[in-house]
């Protein structure tokens, strides 16, 4: 099973996340920018999902560490804004919208796992 | 007002305003005279017994005439007739009197009196142009000065020359009178022409000032609204996440409680069917799933409010191509016309139109809110006719509709976000607000045309921003 991160300030949010995919991914939680480079220091991780509005670390921040410390972990930014502008695709491999659907993101998170190397 | 046009529309005022003055002037002098000839037949007779039927006759000949300038006057329109009435009353009265005067052996003075009056009358009462009142009082002289050729014997020349002399400074002071009249009713008619005009410019200046006051307090509050609306769109964004994706799971864990619920039912302790019925567990198991159903339905609402409202917050960037809005137009109108029952006829008519620098998916989205509108508002049977036309600098796009149009009450609150006439459930009521900000944006409007008289217009404008000026397509 794909292991996972997912990174958000809210909390009910991380609870969700886990309840759905229980059963399909293996799912870390952080809810902090800080908190998630723990998790990745201490194991592998495919895909990380990063909430984009968040105090302190935001999400494109967090996803730039992400790629200079673990360039082979999938990065996907999670967001309830409809224009981001235009991203880098080296930095965000999709941008996910909130509220999110199930089956999107368990084919973005394949997707980002297969086209990270 | 430019001064050109602001002189001409000064000398049509003032011909307008001379016919009703001069016509008042002259009827109010033939009156005086018909009211006079009385007393002056009265002072003949008195004065002159001998020549007083002879008078008489003269007299009444100038009533005759008088009372025929009266019913000139009346029906005259044009400055000329007037003058003309009112000339031919004061030169009967003028010949009348100079016809009399060299019959007259007595009172040849108190009669040069008499007639001096014409002149100040003449003066007093008339502003006619100089050259007029001039040519009146020596047509009358030249009746006097005629009149005492014929009868050389009456009068002594002293009395003849004094008489002249008299009449004629009259005739000068007169003349004079009338045309510082005519100056005087001249400039105070220019000042308050002047001070019409300025009032007109100002009640304009006025009327356009509260108008784009109320344009600017309505687009305030709109856009205050706008911003109201991110902060809402996002701040809702994570709670309706959470209902939306926890809905799933829950339910399968509801089902699969039923289940095992429903298996082990028959094999319950007395202790749990008691809480079985305590808890009305028969009921929860068959509403359960009705409950997360509705649950499920709300949150749908929920995010299509939502989804609204994103639509309405986007587009903010500056991506702008050229292009042909009728593309787009042609495309959106034949995509709503599927989802058409055939009671519902389209009507389109297209003018070429030039390309512009737009948002193309942006005013389709416009073009489609207002057809979807007209489709709510004709119902099952009606019409809907689209055009497109340019008009000076902008292209205009009309979508009109047969349905029963926008009540008075309404309209001013069309575009402001979350009005809906339509039912709970219908319509968010972002629609045309949505359509505001999207011309807003394109610097064009968006408007109800308060004049179209059936059914409802829309009038959709966007001005030329041409990246090729010139380049017309159709």
């Amino acid at each position: 099973m794909p292991r996972v991160l997912v990174v958000d300030d809210d909390e009910l949010n991380l609870t969700t996340f886990e309840r759905c995919f229980r059963r399909d991914l293996v799912v870390h939680v952080a809810a902090s920018g800080a908190d998630a480079i723990a998790v990745l220091e201490r194991g592998p991780i495919d895909v990380v999902l990063a909430d984009y509005s968040m105090p302190e670390m935001d999400g494109l921040k967090f996803l730039g560490i992400v790629k200079s410390r673990w360039p082979n972990t999938g990065r996907l930014l999670v967001t309830a804004y409809l224009d981001m502008g235009p991203l880098d695709p080296e930095l965000v491999h999709h941008v996910v919208t909130k509220p999110w659907d199930r089956e999107d993101i368990l084919e973005r998170v394949r997707a980002a796992r297969i086209s990270s190397p | 007002m430019s001064p050109p046009s602001s002189a001409s529309a000064l000398e049509q005022a003032w011909s307008a305003h001379a016919v009703e003055r001069e016509r008042a002037a002259a009827i109010t002098a033939a009156w005086l005279i018909v009211v006079l000839v009385p007393l002056w037949g009265a002072f003949d007779r008195l004065l002159e017994p001998a020549l007083f039927e002879r008078f008489l006759v003269l007299r009444a000949a100038d009533a005759a005439v008088t009372v025929a300038a009266l019913v000139g006057l009346r029906r005259a329109r044009s400055l000329a007739a007037i003058r003309r009435w009112s000339a031919l009353s004061a030169l009967a009265c003028g010949w009348t009197i100079a016809s009399m005067l060299p019959q007259i052996h007595a009172h040849y003075e108190l009669y040069t009196v008499g007639f001096s009056l014409v002149f100040w009358g003449v003066g007093l009462l008339y502003a006619w142009p100089p050259s007029r009142t001039a040519a009146v009082f020596l047509l009358v002289l030249a009746a006097h000065v005629g009149g005492r050729s014929a009868n050389p014997a009456n009068a002594s020349t002293e009395q003849f020359a004094g008489s002249l002399f008299y009449l004629g400074s009259a005739a000068c002071v007169a003349l004079f009178v009338s045309s510082s009249r005519r100056r005087l009713e001249r400039a105070a008619f220019e000042a308050s022409f002047e001070r019409e005009v300025q009032n007109h410019t100002l009640e304009s200046t006025i009327l356009t000032l509260q108008r784009t006051q109320e344009q600017l307090i309505a687009s305030e509050k709109l856009s205050a609204l706008g911003r109201l609306l991110a902060q809402l769109s996002h701040e809702i964004s994570n709670p309706v996440n959470v209902l939306k994706n926890n809905l799933g799971p829950l339910s399968g864990y509801a089902r699969g409680m039923a289940a095992v619920l429903r298996q082990a039912k028959p094999e319950l302790s007395p202790e749990a069917r008691r809480t079985w019925q305590e808890h009305e567990i028969d009921y929860a198991l068959e509403d359960c799933e009705a409950a997360l159903a509705d649950m499920g339905a709300a949150v749908g609402r929920i995010r299509t409010v939502h989804a609204d409202i994103r639509a309405f917050m986007r587009g903010e960037g500056p991506t702008r191509e050229a292009a042909n809005v009728l593309d787009g137009l042609r495309s959106t109108v034949a995509m709503f016309k599927r989802s058409l029952p055939p009671s519902i006829v389209v009507r389109e008519q297209y003018a070429p139109l030039p390309s512009t620098s737009c948002q193309p998916g942006q005013l389709n989205q416009v073009f489609l809110n207002l057809l979807e509108n007209a489709r709510d508002a004709v119902r099952e049977r009606g019409e809907i006719a689209i055009e497109a036309r340019t008009s000076g600098e902008n292209i205009v796009v009309l979508v009109t509709d047969t349905g029963p149009g926008v009540d008075p009450a309404s309209r001013p609150r069309l575009f402001e976000p979350f009005f809906t006439t339509k039912d709970v459930g219908k319509g968010t009521g972002l629609g045309l607000a949505v359509c505001y900000e999207i011309m807003q944006r394109h610097g064009g409007a968006i408007s109800l045309d308060e004049s179209y008289p059936a059914g409802a217009r829309f009038v959709v404008k966007l001005p030329v921003v041409a990246p090729s000026a010139g380049a017309v397509q159709g």
